[in-house]
């Protein structure tokens, strides 16, 4: 499967090892800490302790995704927590225990709504009135706490019974979160890599003066990307809601720094210029979500988890600059 | 009388060289930028550098000042070697050079931008010397923040900056570009003057009648190479012309078209910043160019007639029928391509393959229902790559990979498979060998001789010469005069230029100097302070109105001593975001510090152990800072990535050292905090302090300057040699001590050792950060706003929780105050002119 182009679902052969695509290198990665994970914690490799580890990484990967894409157009998307955090209390809170199906999917498309809303905002703000994106998410987050204590006074509600039997759920051994992550994966990956829609958002990223210049809408691009990166918070927020049955009021907190960790995990670099890999991201995902189980079959708490996800993120913009260092040393 | 005196010394004893540069190399990359050059600089001698875009003229420059370091070759000065060339080691030794686009810092004054050279420049000094290098029409005050000047005022002020050390040699590049006749007889008035002082000119420009007017020496370049020098008075000027274009003229570009097809490109009254009512035609078949000297409006029209920029008036037409709608989609839906004279900036997509960079010329043709076909793209691009003969391994190659030429190609294959009506080509061989060069004017007739129309602007009248069937003069934004046939010459086009110049009236001061008294006031420094403040007042005496007890004793107490500890991480965050960074730890520092004191400073401990634990606390968050100082800049990490994890961490380490609020802290760090001085607690006189301190530091003294200048304009800070790298470590160091003491003013008002009680400050820093005005992209920020910022976070962070205790009030409106400052700042002071680099 040579994908030459994009390099996004090249596997690596014996030829270019020295110049391995994001992806293959972030599965390299990954499979050296299942490795060293299965030989100090063997628990962690037997397939319950997997299966339940899979859930966990589809939630992290799908705003992870949305993350990488307003990384990729050169902005940062700190305002992740907000938006999770608001749309999780929209779709546990407003149907009020409801177990009628159109409610359910009433508010659920709501949430999805709402996500797309303040991402929209977001957008316009930095797009048409210039403001820095790290300002913008960051006061657009704020917000978005208010509102969350505001609708939820506080406390935790139960998700809806119809989410959480399906987002509990399996088929065909595949637990239902990790389907939802495979369909908008494709989705993502098959539109950046084949489509003119994805050409342009990739030009744009790259070169956006350049990308003027041959005609490409920025405005449009942009604000689209912050308006699909927060449908993707949303739908990770429905996600965590429906499989925690009832998350804490600012549930959407240690996805703030877990995207940006799964975007500099896969080795995307900061603020566009290259092309960076949405493959690499979701192995990035899945690399931080066995980390923390690791962490915490190996007898660490929950904090211990913050430490060494700093440390990873650290070290994963740290040591490409540290190895290339010591290559031209 | 002199003047022979002198010559008849100079003849009796070989000048002496001031600088010596000798058998200099530099390569970029695969690059030869400079193959073994030798440059002797004498005294009072204008040495004239000439040479094509890309022969190394530019290199050798950065060279000469110490910007770039030569891969080997040697420099003297005043016959001794110079060991390690440096900007600051150059500029002391008496190296100055003014960079063809003017290395400033936008956010600092003029006087600041002259103090970073010549810091005991003082403003009467600076005053004098502007008036000695400019007319009186681009004179400026010199307390005028350089973002609003004109890019000839700025010419002007980097000019006088490289003379306000009284250097003994003067590099000029291309210095008269911006600049009108006027304007340019006072600078080789200043040139003049200059030589009789016995100060060494190295003149590079690519005006050759410039440099017959002012050489005494001339060194032609090319490919890297000095290939000739002469004395100015042995060399004619089109000698000069066949040693730069390395052949005759004819052998270089292709025969002209015999004659020209239908009417196909037609603008008219196209009106917009630069230009004005401009009536021009192409026809099929047809070359046409644009001169003039920079800044007459050419380049500003052909952008805007390809639509990347917009114009305010007029009709553009193709084929007779006028094109609907506006910016480069639309024009070049109908049919109008663009090339762009900035490659790299605004052409190519370095980073992407060939491939994709000329796909993106077809992908309509390429796609069915927004799906590409991969294989088409690839034998299409194969096809180009090959008609075009740009040389690369493959066209999966990225384009970072190819040639300046080959990119050039490559841009121009993209442009041509869109298949437009006309090419608009801006500086076609800008930075092109001069192989590639012949290509592209055989390709660009080749394409004419298809049918296409074509319309060239070119600063170089030689390439206008070779290739253009018709050339329109520009001056004032308009075409002041036509040539055609064989009055397409390099000698008229210059002479044309020069008459259209020197009938010009007085113009006006600059393009663009602006200002009315109102966006000036919203613009300024000061006026964040002002109405900070009057907000600030309003919310208290409004609270206070509705509740008579807000404003009481003890409540007061309160709001000040939380307006310390704002104030103190506001400016820490500050610290680094005037370097052009940000410290998203902030918060989580400061509440590690509570944690820390809870165990260091805890309840009981004696005077002697509490000062010890608060002295540990607080050089414990500065040694922080520096390890993040120097993570972020000697591994050139963004600093946001790396904060941000040092956030989430540091509340790690704070939760595992103290899972749950525990731990009393001394009452005695409290009690120290309110002991009133001059009827302030003495944590508010400290704050206050601090303030002054540091605000007369950033504004009155040289290090404050660089600071601010490397926040501002890290080119200039580079070629001005100051140390962005220590500065910026200075920058983490100082925002973790800042934060360290506004970490122990934090323990004492929560006075027990609970983990999360930090984290939301790093909000609340960059609102106060953004609510006094500082530009979150560095260089411009003001501690006395910052800390009226802080006032008026805290004024309604009490009142709210005065009026109502529910925290969701309080962050929305943190939040809103964030937004709401950004957006006004931006929109305020989104006038500022900013110069095309």
């Amino acid at each position: 499967m040579t994908d030459g182009g994009t390099g996004r679902l090249r596997l690596p052969s014996l030829g270019d090892l020295a110049d391995l695509p994001l992806a293959a290198k972030s599965f390299i990665a990954t499979v050296v800490l299942v490795v060293i994970g299965a030989i100090l914690a063997p628990s962690t490799v037997n397939s319950a302790a997997i299966l339940s580890t899979l859930p966990y990484f589809a939630i992290l990967a799908m705003p992870s995704i949305g993350q990488h894409l307003v990384i990729q157009q050169r902005g940062l998307d700190l305002s992740v927590a907000g938006i999770m955090s608001f749309t999780a209390v929209v779709v546990t809170k407003l149907p009020d225990g409801s177990t009628h199906f159109g409610t359910v999917m009433f508010w659920l498309a709501a949430a999805l709504a709402v996500g797309a809303l303040c991402g929209a905002i977001t957008g316009a703000i930095v797009t048409y009135l210039f403001v820095p994106p790290l300002v913008a998410t960051i006061g657009m987050n704020a917000i978005l706490y208010g509102l969350t204590y505001w609708v939820s006074t506080g406390a935790s509600v139960q998700a809806p019974p119809m989410l959480v039997q399906f987002f509990e759920g399996v088929i065909l051994y595949v637990p239902n979160t990790i389907w939802v992550l495979a369909i908008v994966g494709a989705v993502v990956v098959f539109v950046l890599a084949r489509t003119v829609i994805g050409r342009r958002f990739i030009a744009v990223s790259v070169n956006p003066a350049a990308a003027h210049a041959v005609g490409i809408p920025l405005k449009t691009y942009s604000l689209l990307t912050y308006t699909i990166a927060g449908f993707l918070y949303a739908v990770g927020a429905v996600m965590l809601s429906g499989y925690l049955v009832s998350p804490t009021v600012l549930c959407g907190l240690p996805y703030l720094l877990g995207t940006i960790a799964a975007v500099v995990v896969g080795g995307n670099p900061i603020g566009g210029i290259t092309k960076g890999s949405v493959v690499a991201t979701i192995i990035g995902a899945f690399f931080l979500t066995y980390l923390a189980q690791l962490v915490t079959a190996l007898g660490f708490g929950g904090s211990a988890e913050d430490l060494a996800d700093a440390i990873i993120v650290i070290s994963g913009v740290g040591l490409p600059e540290v190895a290339r260092r010591l290559r031209h040393a | 009388m002199r003047d022979s005196t002198v010559s008849s010394l100079l003849r009796l004893t070989p000048p002496l060289p001031v600088m010596d540069l000798h058998r200099v190399y530099k390569s970029f990359g695969p690059v030869q930028a400079l193959k073994g050059v030798d440059l002797v600089i004498i005294p009072g001698e204008v040495h004239a550098i000439v040479g094509e875009n890309g022969a190394g003229k530019s290199t050798l420059i950065g060279i000469a000042a110490g910007v770039l370091a030569a891969d080997s070759g040697t420099i003297q000065f005043d016959n001794k070697p110079v060991a390690a060339p440096n900007p600051k080691s150059m500029r002391e030794i008496g190296v100055s050079v003014v960079y063809q686009h003017p290395a400033l810092a936008p956010d600092l004054t003029v006087l600041e931008n002259l103090q970073l050279a010549a810091p005991t420049l003082d403003a009467r000094a600076a005053d004098t010397l502007i008036a000695r290098v400019a007319t009186p029409q681009l004179q400026m005050p010199v307390n005028r923040r350089v973002a609003e000047l004109s890019l000839a005022q700025r010419h002007i002020v980097e000019l006088a900056r490289a003379l306000a050390t009284n250097p003994k040699v003067l590099f000029l590049d291309e210095p008269t570009e911006p600049l009108q006749q006027a304007d340019v007889r006072k600078l080789f008035e200043l040139i003049a003057e200059l030589k009789g002082a016995g100060v060494a000119i190295v003149y590079v420009s690519h005006r050759l009648h410039e440099v017959d007017e002012l050489a005494d020496r001339i060194s032609v370049m090319r490919d890297g190479e000095i290939i000739d020098r002469r004395l100015a008075r042995a060399i004619t000027a089109s000698e000069i012309v066949t040693l730069i274009a390395g052949k005759p003229l004819a052998q270089i570009f292709p025969p002209k078209a015999a004659g020209h097809g239908e009417l196909l490109f037609e603008t008219r009254g196209l009106t917009g910043r630069g230009f004005d009512h401009v009536d021009m035609t192409v026809h099929k078949g047809e070359i046409v160019g644009l001169a003039g000297i920079e800044g007459e409006g050419q380049r500003e029209f052909i952008r805007a007639a390809a639509g990347i920029d917009t114009r305010d008036a007029g009709d553009i037409t193709l084929n007779g029928r006028v094109i609907r709608g506006e910016g480069p989609g639309a024009l070049r839906k109908a049919g109008v391509g663009f090339i762009s004279d900035d490659r790299h900036k605004e052409g190519v997509f370095l980073n992407l393959t060939l491939r994709e960079n000329l796909g993106l010329g077809f992908l309509g043709a390429i796609s069915r229902f927004g799906v590409i076909d991969r294989t088409g793209e690839s034998s299409k691009a194969a096809g180009i790559t090959e008609a075009l003969r740009i040389r690369t391994l493959s066209i999966e190659a990225d384009l970072s990979q190819l040639s300046g030429g080959n990119q050039q190609k490559a841009l121009f294959g993209r442009e041509i498979s869109a298949e437009p009506a006309v090419l608009l080509v801006d500086e076609p061989t800008k930075g092109v060998d001069i192989g590639a060069r012949s290509e592209i004017y055989q390709r660009l007739r080749a394409a004419a001789d298809r049918g296409l129309g074509v319309l060239v602007s070119s600063s170089d009248g030689i390439e206008l010469e070779g290739l253009c069937d018709r050339v329109l003069i520009f001056a004032r934004g308009r075409v002041v005069r036509a040539l055609s046939g064989r009055d397409v010459t390099d000698a008229s086009i210059t002479e044309a230029n020069l008459t259209a110049t020197v009938s010009r009236a007085a113009a006006t001061p600059g393009t663009a100097a602006r200002g009315d008294g109102l966006h000036r006031l919203l613009a300024s420094d000061h006026f964040p302070a002002i109405v900070l403040a009057v907000l600030t007042v309003i919310i208290l005496g409004g609270t206070q109105a509705m509740n008579g007890y807000f404003l009481s004793p003890i409540s007061v107490k309160s709001i000040l001593s939380f307006l310390g500890i704002v104030t103190f991480l506001s400016i820490a965050q500050l610290a680094t975001i005037l370097v052009g960074a940000i410290d998203l730890s902030v918060g989580s520092l400061a509440g590690l510090c509570v944690v820390g004191a809870s165990f260091l400073t805890p309840d009981g401990a004696d005077g002697w152990s509490l000062i010890g634990g608060t002295i540990v606390v607080i050089l414990g968050a500065l040694m922080y800072g520096v390890l993040q100082g120097v993570t972020i800049t000697y591994l050139r990490l963004p600093a946001i990535v790396v904060t941000i994890a040092s956030f989430i961490g540091l509340q790690g380490i704070s939760l595992l050292l103290r899972p749950t609020a525990a731990g009393e802290i001394a009452d005695e760090i409290s009690d120290t905090a309110q002991i009133p001085v001059l009827f302030l607690p003495l944590a508010m006189v400290l704050t206050l302090l601090v303030v002054g301190g540091l605000e007369a530091v950033l504004y009155r003294t040289g290090s404050g300057r660089r600071y601010r200048a490397v926040g501002s304009n890290p080119l200039a800070s580079l070629r001005l040699g100051i140390d962005s790298r220590r500065l910026m470590v200075a920058a983490f160091a100082l925002s973790g001590l800042l934060t360290g003491i506004g970490g122990m003013l934090l323990a004492g008002q929560v006075g027990i050792g609970s983990p999360s009680t930090g984290t939301d400050y790093t909000l609340m820093s960059i609102t106060v950060v953004v609510l006094g005005g500082a530009s979150v992209a560095g260089g411009r920020g003001s501690i006395l706003s910052t800390f009226l910022g802080a006032a008026l976070v805290q004024a309604t962070s009490s009142a709210s929780s005065f009026i109502d205790a529910n925290s969701s009030v309080h962050y929305a409106v943190i939040g809103g105050l964030t937004l709401l400052a950004a957006i006004f700042f931006s929109l305020a002071r989104r006038h500022r002119i900013e110069p095309r680099a």
